[in-house]
């Protein structure tokens, strides 16, 4: 189904398209072609056609036959010859019709009579032999192998001519002295006389002459006239016969021998040419006799006399059955069925006592091989449609391959041209006329529309890349111009970007209306389009915002120069205001040098940019040329500032503890929350107090100290990693102090921690009373003080008066090297001195060393911290070995 | 004829109707396949090496035997090699050699009611110089290749090249000889009673002492005077007078550029008439059927000379009457010779000889000829014919022997001697002239003729009671041969340049 629907978005080819109707077409022919094959007939009508041929065949060649038999058996004459030299002879007394048949001798004068008689008779008839046997008596009572005189001559070529002296003529029976005088000579079987042998096949005369004999001659000779129904072989001979044989009968009824021709077998296969039957060698033709009523007996048999063709070597039975098959006659031979046609040869007249023994001539063909030819035509049918088909169907492809051709490869030049965004595509010539107009067609409305394409493009190319106030280059355009120019460094030699700023605009928008501010712009910019060298990009980015590169110089001076005249143009170029005073351009810019500043359009940008905010924020109207240390300092102030800023958003910031231990018994009691700034630039927690001071941010300092340290000591506390009655010192910021509403809500997060907070006064800050009597009598806090860095400058005795604080930190600057310094000794002595009547504790700050932690010991400090007894950390460490011993020792002591 | 007319009427329609219905078919599969290779043929039709059919005719003289082995070989020829070239070859026989050469030379003169001219014929030089005389004879050297002229004997091959010049034009298929055939079985009861040997035939003296010999014994025989019985006959009197020339030292018929010149001494012409005439006059030769093996059949003779092809006639019984007939067997000798003269043996049996006719219908003659004097076609024409095969391969007895065919005994004898005295005689063939037939004839008919009429005379006179030497004086005399050898120098001269 998929398959489907993608096919039907596709479409189908034109190649498809038309091979499918060639296909069609192909279909129908086919369909035609069988229909008419099948509706013609064609084969059987063929089998018909092959049947009637051979019918017709069989038929001619019966009649030709019959006409030759009807001629050879036409012996009237001669027997009317022999009846009258017989009568003669007989009447003469020279021979006896008693003794007649008793011995060649006896009959000699008779038999050499006839000999010319009968020679003349073989000459005129299509036959191979002639013969004349006498005999007076009934043959049933002759003895068997005696000899009944005769004469019996032959002719082994009846077609050929005739010769004078008979040398063609052979005696096959006949005293020797009756072919003498004639010149014929004896035939190897030759022999005087004829031997009578009753049944034998050698007395082929018998019938005819017995049934003449018998019925005492009461037809005419003619009538008993007889074919012998079989070939019969002259003793001696080795030529089979056939022989039509007739009686002799004298005008009283004396029936005194027969009178006959022969015909060889061998001459009657010259007569009956079998291969006329079929193209092939495959026909036979019988000559047969039959007893049975061809027009009404289905079935028939028939004996064989003769046969020649193909037949003729195989073993045809003597006697064939025959059944009727519709018109037709078939039989079965050897497994295979025959065709058979008959025809009927009436031969004998229909009162004569013959003439239930019908003679035939049959052709017969098997069936396979009359039918061959309409085989092979309906073979060569089923060929030619299968190559019509397989030719058909190669044509198809091919027509259609041929057609789609062109169009296809319209198509694909198209494609092509879309591919590669080729507005007008190029088309070969398919020689035909409609694509050829059609393609043409396509190229003229490619090209108009390219051309109208092309204004357009142009047109919006124009807005999109030009300012429409000022005509000079938008900002797209002139970052695409210069990105493009950067890509080829060679173009740009030294070159300048200058960033520049309209002074005014604002002032002359607010007082003359906008009109006069578009006025001033446009002038801005002829000006700078005016004032600038050929081929200086110029462009107003924004408002009052222009920048100009200046490229494909020498060198900076040559552009310098040029910057030059810029300027002093601009100086001179004035309008007069609606007030009547002149107006002359102010132009703030910065200048950035290619490729001295850098080679990167965006950084030179940025520091043109840089070069004229420096401008604006000192003199206007200048120009002045990026400086890259005042730049870099810049940048560094905008970044830390910057990370400060960000630091105070996200509250990055974490603190560290550091413990503060008990001089007496080293215990940690305290903690001092250190803020650790967590920004990649700014580390410092010094930088960090200084920029809140310079921002005043110090409040944000404050909370985000107060409220960060105590939580995150409230987790240490949580997981038990300082014990639970532990001080938190946090440094405050002297002038700064929360709100009430802060306060509320650290009491309500810490309540706890709020009583055990210490809160460290630095004397960095000048101190306001107020709010160091805010922080301690607010509500929630415990409202005890450390004051920090006592003895480093701001922290006095002023100071420790005015806070009151519960701890004093010795600042680090006392505490370094105090071990060897007596007057930091009398000090930190005289801080001690002072402190303890007054409950203050003393808190040794910044011990760095054991000489220095055995001397605040020494001089009797209450707290101790610092770097040689545990470092500050996240979470805080126990106090160091040597720091513990130390104290021990001094404290037993 | 009128309802035959209709049949053919209905029958076209009906056809016409078929033909209509296939053609329509058969040109809208034509069209439609667009291919018209392959006609419609029949798939069993063998490729024949002629597109054409070549029908091509022979004429022969032979009869009997001959003509039956021969037109066995045809068919065979037909059936295989014929149907493969499609070339049919129609063979008919004009009865004799004489027939034949009348009827060649009707239509070779397109005389009315002859039949058209053959593409072969056989014929003996003679007959084939007339016919080449008149252009009519192909030259069949160019159709032979080298190698296939050696396997003849060339003097075979040149009895036709009439000029010399390296023509073939009479193609040998069949030779034959003299011999003397012997009725033996008869031969032997006379020899007992009298001593007689073969050897006493080998000489024409001999035999005609012999001859008289068995007058004598068979006069004797009856009670009645003066009825002996012959001996010997002859077959072919013209080679008589011309062998018999030549074995005395002479030729009879000289022919130089197609012209002859008659040389008949009258010392050769009278030991002719000797030795033939005289014997036959006093019924000690004879011959009185159509050939002297229609004799032998008879009785009338014991012995006669003819050619080696006649064989075949020679009987395997003597029928003296319807009933009294015996068995006899054959003995074959050499033809006697004159004694003391050089042993010639004729050089006959008729060649073929091709007409003139297209290319296609030559080829195929030679085709046809080629393939007749294979050996083993050859061999089977010769045993089957009583002629002596014509190629060095085939003409021996012991290729003969091993040929495979049926061949009596007789036969083997026949054959054996025949090549014996082709082998060992000198060989004489007649050369060829102008008319040659017809003086050939006057030489065959001559003496032969007379000699019969003569002694019919004679029988007649001594049927009247006249004494057999008186009744035979009167052709006995000088005068009498004179007389004949004069009017037969000049019907021969009539034939001379």
């Amino acid at each position: 189904m998929k398959k489907e629907t993608t096919y039907q978005r596709r479409g189908c080819s034109i190649f498809c398209k038309i091979l499918r109707s060639l296909l069609v077409v192909l279909l129908a022919e086919m369909l035609l072609l069988i229909f008419a094959i099948s509706t013609s007939r064609v084969t059987s009508q063929l089998n018909e056609n092959a049947e009637d041929i051979l019918d017709k065949q069989v038929e001619n060649r019966a009649n030709y036959l019959r006409q030759n038999l009807i001629q050879a058996q036409d012996l009237n004459a001669i027997s009317g010859t022999i009846d009258g030299v017989t009568r003669e002879l007989v009447d003469q007394g020279i021979v006896d019709l008693n003794t007649l048949d008793t011995s060649s001798e006896e009959a000699l004068p008779l038999l050499q009579a006839i000999v010319p008689e009968l020679v003349s008779t073989l000459r005129t008839k299509p036959v191979n032999g002639i013969f004349v046997i006498l005999s007076t008596h009934d043959l049933n009572h002759r003895a068997d192998d005696s000899y009944l005189p005769g004469l019996y001559i032959r002719d082994l070529d009846p077609s050929a001519l005739s010769t004078d002296r008979n040398a063609d003529l052979l005696a096959e029976r006949g005293p020797a002295t009756a072919f003498a005088p004639l010149g014929i000579s004896t035939d190897k079987g030759w022999s005087p006389a004829m031997p009578y042998q009753p049944g034998g096949k050698t007395s082929f005369y018998k019938e005819s002459f017995q049934i003449a004999y018998a019925s005492k001659s009461k037809l005419s000779a003619e009538d008993y006239g007889r074919w012998t129904p079989a070939t019969f072989r002259l003793k001696g001979d080795d030529r089979d016969a056939l022989a039509y044989v007739q009686p002799l009968i004298l005008d009283d009824g004396t029936v005194y021998g027969v009178v006959g021709v022969e015909l060889l077998t061998s001459y009657l296969t010259t007569q009956l040419p079998s291969n006329e039957l079929q193209n092939t060698d495959h026909g036979t033709y019988l000559l047969a006799t039959t007893d049975a009523d061809l027009k009404r007996d289905d079935v028939i048999n028939v004996r064989t006399a003769f046969l020649t063709g193909e037949d003729a070597d195989k073993k045809m039975p003597q006697t064939l059955t025959l059944y009727r098959d519709g018109m037709d006659w078939k039989f079965w031979l050897d497994g295979e069925e025959q065709y058979a046609t008959l025809q009927q040869l009436e031969l004998y007249s229909r009162n004569a006592p013959f003439s239930g023994e019908a003679w035939l001539l049959i052709g017969t063909v098997a069936q396979n091989d009359l039918y061959l030819f309409s085989h092979s035509v309906r073979n060569l049918l089923v060929m030619a449609a299968l190559l019509t088909a397989v030719v058909g169907l190669g044509c198809s492809v091919a027509v259609a391959r041929q057609l789609a051709k062109p169009v296809a490869q319209l198509s694909n030049e198209l494609a092509r041209a879309q591919n590669d965004h080729v507005s007008v595509p190029e088309f070969s010539r398919t020689g035909i006329r409609e694509l050829d107009q059609f393609a043409s067609a396509i190229v003229q409305l490619s090209r108009e529309n390219e051309e109208v394409t092309a204004l357009e493009r142009r047109r919006i190319e124009h807005e999109r890349d030009y300012d429409i106030l000022t005509g000079l280059y938008n900002r797209q355009a002139f970052q695409r111009v210069c990105e493009s120019l950067f890509a080829k460094p060679e173009t740009l030699g030294h070159a300048a970007l200058l960033m520049t700023d309209l002074d005014n605009l604002k002032t002359i928008n607010d007082t003359y209306g906008h009109d006069w501010g578009d006025q001033y712009l446009r002038q801005t910019g002829r000006c700078l389009a005016a004032s600038t060298p050929p081929g200086t990009l110029a462009a107003r980015l924004s408002g009052d915002e222009f920048m100009l590169l200046l490229y494909g110089y020498d060198s900076r001076e040559a552009v310098r120069e040029e910057l030059e005249k810029l300027r002093a143009a601009l100086q001179d170029s004035a309008s007069i205001l609606p007030s009547g005073s002149e107006l002359h351009i102010s132009i703030s810019g910065g200048v950035a040098w290619y490729p001295e500043d850098s080679t990167d359009f965006n950084t030179l940008k940025k520091y043109a940019d840089f070069a004229m905010y420096q401008v604006k924020h000192s003199r206007k109207g200048e120009m002045k040329e990026f400086d890259i240390g005042m730049y870099n300092q810049e940048a560094y102030a905008l970044q830390t500032r910057s990370e400060f800023e960000q630091m105070l958003r996200d509250q990055a910031v974490s603190y560290h503890f550091q413990p503060i231990f008990s001089a007496r018994n080293g215990r940690a009691i305290a903690y001092e929350a250190l803020m650790r700034p967590e920004m990649p630039t700014l580390r410092s927690p010094l930088t960090v107090m200084k920029l809140a001071r310079e921002l005043n941010r110090l409040y944000d300092i404050e909370h985000i100290t107060l409220f960060k340290a105590s939580s995150a000591f409230e987790k240490l506390k949580e997981r038990g990693l300082v014990r639970e009655d532990s001080l938190l010192f946090i440094n405050s910021i002297a002038s700064v102090s929360l709100n009430d509403t802060d306060w509320r809500d650290y009491r309500g997060r810490f309540p706890e921690l709020a009583r055990k907070l210490v809160v460290e006064i630095t004397e960095e800050e000048e101190l306001d009373p107020a709010q160091l009597e805010r922080k301690r009598t607010v509500a929630g806090a415990s409202g005890v003080f450390a004051l920090d860095d006592y003895g480093s400058g701001y922290s006095n005795g002023s100071s420790l008066l005015t806070i009151a604080p519960r701890y004093v930190k010795v600042d680090i600057s006392i505490i370094r090297s105090i071990d060897t310094n007596t007057d930091k000794q009398q000090f930190l002595t005289s801080l001690v001195d002072y402190a303890r009547p007054r409950n203050i504790l003393v808190l040794a700050e910044g011990v760095e060393t054991t000489a220095e932690l055995r001397k605040v010991l020494e001089l009797g400090v209450d707290l101790l911290q610092g770097y040689c007894l545990a470092r500050p950390a996240a979470v805080p460490p126990p106090l160091s070995k040597e720091a513990a011993d130390i104290i021990h020792r001094m404290k037993r002591c | 004829m009128e309802s035959a007319g209709d049949c053919e009427n209905i029958r076209m329609k009906r056809l016409f109707k078929r033909i209509t219905a296939l053609a329509s078919a058969a040109a809208l599969t034509l069209s439609l396949a667009a291919c018209g290779g392959s006609a419609v043929s029949g798939p069993k039709n063998p490729a024949p090496t002629n597109a054409k059919p070549v029908s091509i005719t022979v004429w022969t003289y032979y009869n009997g035997d001959q003509l039956e082995t021969f037109s066995e070989l045809v068919d065979e020829f037909n059936a295989t090699v014929g149907k493969e070239q499609n070339i049919t070859v129609e063979a008919s026989s004009q009865g004799s050699v004489n027939d034949l050469e009348t009827n060649v030379l009707a239509a070779a003169e397109g005389k009315v009611g002859a039949a058209e001219m053959p593409n072969i014929f056989s014929a003996y030089a003679d007959t084939c110089y007339a016919v080449d005389q008149m252009g009519l004879v192909a030259d069949l050297s160019g159709y032979l290749t080298d190698e296939e002229k050696a396997a003849f004997p060339e003097s075979y091959l040149t009895e036709g090249d009439f000029d010399d010049s390296g023509t073939i034009k009479i193609f040998p298929v069949a030779k034959s000889t003299e011999l003397l055939f012997l009725n033996d079985t008869d031969w032997q009861a006379f020899a007992a009673a009298t001593g007689a040997t073969y050897e006493d035939l080998s000489t024409v003296e001999g035999l005609v002492a012999t001859a008289g010999k068995y007058y004598d014994w068979t006069d004797a025989r009856t009670a009645a005077p003066d009825d002996g019985k012959a001996l010997f006959g002859r077959d072919a009197m013209a080679n008589y007078m011309l062998i018999g020339a030549k074995e005395l030292g002479s030729t009879l018929f000289t022919v130089e550029n197609g012209k002859m010149t008659v040389n008949l001494t009258e010392d050769v012409a009278r030991k002719r008439w000797e030795n033939y005439y005289v014997p036959f006059v006093k019924g000690w030769f004879a011959g009185e059927g159509r050939f002297r093996s229609d004799d032998i059949k008879t009785g009338n003779v014991l012995a006669y000379v003819g050619s080696n092809s006649s064989a075949t006639f020679f009987p395997k019984q003597v029928q003296v009457s319807d009933t009294e007939s015996h068995e006899i067997s054959l003995k074959v000798l050499p033809n006697p010779s004159f004694t003391g003269s050089k042993e010639v043996a004729v050089q006959q049996g008729a060649g073929m000889v091709v007409t003139k006719s297209t290319p296609e219908e030559e080829a195929a003659c030679v085709t046809f000829l080629k393939w007749f004097t294979q050996p083993e076609n050859n061999i089977q024409f010769a045993v089957g014919s009583g002629y002596l095969p014509v190629t060095h391969a085939a003409d021996d007895v012991t290729a003969i022997e091993n040929s495979g065919l049926d061949l009596t005994d007789s036969m083997k004898d026949v054959l054996a001697n025949a090549i014996d005295a082709v082998e060992n005689h000198e060989l004489y063939t007649p050369k060829p002239f102008a008319s040659g037939t017809d003086a050939r004839k006057v030489l065959e008919y001559s003496m032969s003729d007379l000699a019969s009429a003569d002694r019919a005379a004679v029988e007649e006179q001594i049927a009247a009671g006249v004494s057999a030497a008186e009744a035979e004086a009167l052709y006995l005399t000088d005068e009498y041969f004179e007389n004949w050898y004069q009017s037969l120098c000049t019907k021969l001269s009539a034939y001379e340049g």
